[in-house]
């Protein structure tokens, strides 16, 4: 994999924090034997931030053991279990690893047992992969529900901002506030420690600021002549941030990428000059290629300059008035699912993200093996298409590179930008 | 026609007749609380699983992995087949349903021309803890709700009991037909035509019809093939159930939401609202279900002194493959043996030959 340079000083700072910040929780966990969570991505790691309560994110644990080229051992060992190989790959990664159980090769020797694992139920498997990864460490599962919506309004990032109260209805609200209480309870009771509600409102201040200052490097970037910035130093300044969102440095990191952002748009410079058809990058990141982001600029004028990450920053997370925070958290765990997966958000939403940043083209990745993160997609292929957008898709995992054949990908995504971009 | 076959037509009949002069309520699986439309005085529409038919329109809209009796209703939902239906109650008791709902919404808000019925989404959650048993009795109150607002009638706590009564009491008279396919006197596909019926039956001829099931059964003869369970959460597949009998073999049980378990007797109390809707989170089997199959299999293979298991896994499968191994160590250790059949969506006879080998093994054993 060729490694692209970085064209921005905040992406190594971000590099630098996040490996020392690794460091820390590896010292927190290992060393120190301190109580842990084992966390899905999108639940609320807020409130584990507001016990001072260190936690191992599911998602980056898969990518962690996915660098180390460990996922086609594990994901044979799952088939060798009797596991078909039907079922999810990319949030089961860290169970395959638990499963197997070799210390020798396995990152840190293994995890050791957490106070409790906590996913939400975004789709019928997690909660069976969270159940039995509990099993093997002999911890608790606990478990977030994910209420349905009954009639979801298409333009959700415009009303979600102020209107948050009655987009995301309030029974739904008042469901997800009773689980986020009920964890608090369980987490306190396991640890002896006290939920600090006052640092927990500093943090979501924090975190609304950080969000408003990521949305304006958004707007710098969707505005733009040519786009300033890679999509994949996008992404990485984005994920980082988000990563220690309610942190003094998340809100700093935030702020410098913004400003670095803004002193390349006024200096006029390209992320690629040669840029003349601008692609969208559609679902979770190609986490084992992302060399795969700059295959085309020079044979093509192609540029990736549009991925989720960044511009859900504003508005997936901001919620003004901020006077009840739990309730806030509360909205942005109960929507995340159907903003990015679900009819008519997130359709109505790729259109809206197309027009506003000028795409030309759009790849939709379709992971076979994880049903929520390909659902919509017919809908998204359908709806820009007729707004002008031709759409190709990409049929790969994010973690699994066992059925990744790169060269002939770029064959045929140039194919595709031959074909239908002229 | 057999006695037997005469009176298992009566379930046949049942659900075969088009209802008049009342609101219809179509509910997509048996996870809806039925009688909660009964008590607003609608009929409760089960709509049982196709595995033929059109899917031209699901096609466009849906992707590779819904299962074909999903996208054939899509198809006649999307399709103006259903038109007849005053409204389309879709549960969240698994992400397919969840997204059946959302796309066919979709549909509807893009496509407004469209003879979509009305749609409700029973947000049925299965985690516990207080937050969402108080959510849950909401979902099953609405319900209640918006049927009586269908129909004009005004919510009533005598006339939910009522119904919860003639619900409990068409379990009791179920619950008479176990010994019969414990010991292999029915077989799983009569199962099947029956529970397809009862939802269109009153307690009354529900207690008639299982009477008379009874007394004709009193002359069959009791088949001497395998006695199986049949695991995962595979539809009410007609044409397999009848492929794995026609070898002799029984299904004495089966795991999936269509056959007897939504039927299970279920704890009562004063909150009726509340029994309903943690009867539907806690006994009626979803893929959202907390309760691991492990106990359930335990008390059906013992109940019946099953010799086999047959799994049944769709192609499309995400969820129950994660059981699958602790559930077919658990039937091997009861001395079950085990038989996994994965794909089978679309034609059974595809399966055909595993199966004939797995109960010549059965046999010779
Ligand atoms: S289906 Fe997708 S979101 Fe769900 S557990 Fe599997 S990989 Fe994760």
């Amino acid at each position: 994999m060729n490694r692209i340079e970085k064209q921005l000083a905040v992406t190594g700072q971000a590099g630098a924090y996040q490996k020392a910040w690794f460091a820390d929780l590896r010292e927190r966990i290992l060393t120190r034997g301190e109580p842990y969570a084992i966390m899905q991505a999108d639940t609320p790691h807020e409130i584990f931030h507001a016990m001072d309560i260190p936690i191992v994110t599911n998602q980056w644990w898969a990518a962690v053991i996915a660098a180390k080229q460990l996922s086609p051992l594990y994901f044979d060992f799952l088939k060798e279990q009797g596991y078909h190989e039907g079922l999810c790959r990319y949030c089961s990664l860290g169970l395959a690893a638990t499963l197997h159980n070799d210390p020798s090769i396995a990152p840190w020797g293994g995890l050791p047992k957490p106070l409790l694992l906590c996913a939400r139920l975004t789709c019928d498997c997690v909660q069976r992969v969270f159940r039995l990864w509990g099993d093997a460490l002999g911890a608790p599962f606990f478990p977030i529900d994910n209420p349905g919506i009954e009639s979801p309004s298409p333009r959700w990032w415009e009303d979600g901002i102020e209107n948050w109260e009655s987009l995301y209805q309030p029974h739904r609200l008042d469901l997800m506030v009773g689980q986020l209480e009920e964890l608090i309870a369980f987490a306190e009771q396991r640890t002896g420690r006290t939920f600090d509600r006052a640092h927990f409102s500093r943090m979501m201040e924090l975190i609304d600021r950080q969000e408003t200052v990521l949305g304006e490097a958004d707007r710098l970037i969707a505005e733009a002549p040519k786009c300033p910035v890679r999509v994949a130093e996008q992404m990485t300044n984005t994920m980082t941030a988000q990563w220690h969102r309610g942190t003094e440095w998340g809100l700093a990191h935030a702020t410098a990428f913004r400003d670095e952002v803004r002193a390349r748009v006024d200096a006029g410079i390209a992320a690629v000059p040669n840029e003349r058809k601008r692609l969208m990058w559609i679902g979770a990141g190609l986490w084992h290629d992302t060399s795969f982001y700059s295959a085309f600029e020079e044979s093509h004028g192609a540029v990736f300059t549009w991925s989720m990450y960044l511009p859900f920053a504003f508005a997936g997370y901001v919620r003004r008035p901020l006077t009840d925070p739990m309730r806030a958290l509360a909205s942005r765990v109960a929507s995340m699912n159907e903003q990015l997966h679900n009819p008519p958000w997130i359709n109505s939403w790729l259109v809206h993200e197309a027009q506003r940043n000028r795409i030309d083209g759009a790849l939709v990745l379709m992971p076979k093996s994880c049903h929520p993160a390909a659902a919509s997609s017919k809908f998204i292929a359908r709806d820009l298409e007729a707004a002008g957008v031709p759409v190709l898709e990409i049929w790969t995992d994010m973690v699994d590179s066992r059925d990744w054949d790169g060269p002939a990908m770029q064959a045929r995504v140039a194919t595709f930008l031959e074909e239908r971009l002229g | 026609m057999s006695d037997l076959d005469t009176a298992l037509a009566a379930f046949d009949h049942a659900a075969s007749v088009p209802v008049q002069g009342r609101r219809q309520v179509g509910l997509v699986s048996p996870q809806i609380p039925a009688e909660l439309v009964r008590a607003a005085d609608a009929a409760p529409i089960l709509l049982w699983p196709q595995f033929t038919g059109s899917s031209d329109l699901a096609d466009r809209y849906m992707e590779y992995f819904f299962e074909a009796p999903l996208r054939h209703l899509f198809d006649a939902a999307a399709g103006g087949a259903l038109d007849h239906l005053d409204l389309l109650v879709v549960p969240r008791t698994s992400e397919s349903f969840t997204k059946f709902y959302l796309y066919l919404r979709e549909v509807q808000r893009q496509e407004p021309a469209r003879n979509i019925p009305t749609l409700h989404l029973f947000d049925l959650l299965h985690t516990q803890g207080e937050s969402v048993r108080r959510h849950n009795r909401g979902e099953v109150e609405r319900l209640y709700h918006r049927v009586c607002a269908l129909t004009g009638t005004a919510p009533s706590a005598d006339a939910l009991l009522g119904a919860a009564d003639d619900e409990a009491a068409i379990r009791t008279e179920l619950q008479a037909l176990l010994p019969l396919r414990r010991s292999a006197v029915l077989t799983g596909c009569d199962a099947l035509r029956i529970y397809a019926g009862v939802r269109a039956m009153t307690p009354d001829q529900v207690g008639n019809a299982v009477r008379a099931v009874i007394k004709a059964s009193s002359t069959v003869p009791v088949r001497t093939g395998a006695r199986l369970l049949l695991l995962g959460p595979s539809l009410p597949h007609p044409a397999l159930c009848a492929r794995i009998e026609a070898t002799g073999a029984t299904i004495v049980a089966e795991e999936h939401p269509w056959g007897g378990r939504v039927f299970e007797p279920a704890a009562r109390s004063g909150d009726t609202l509340g029994a309903i809707a943690e009867r539907a989170r806690h006994v009626v089997p979803s893929a959202r279900s907390f309760s691991a199959g492990s106990d359930w299999i335990r008390q059906a293979a013992s109940a019946a002194n099953a010799q086999g298991a047959v799994f049944v896994i769709p192609s499309n499968d995400d969820s129950y493959g994660w059981d699958y191994p602790a559930c077919r160590d658990l039937c091997r250790a009861l001395g079950l043996r085990t038989l996994l059949l994965r794909p089978v969506d679309r034609d059974p006879a595809d399966a055909g030959a595993q199966i004939d080998e797995f109960l010549a093994a059965e046999h010779a054993a």
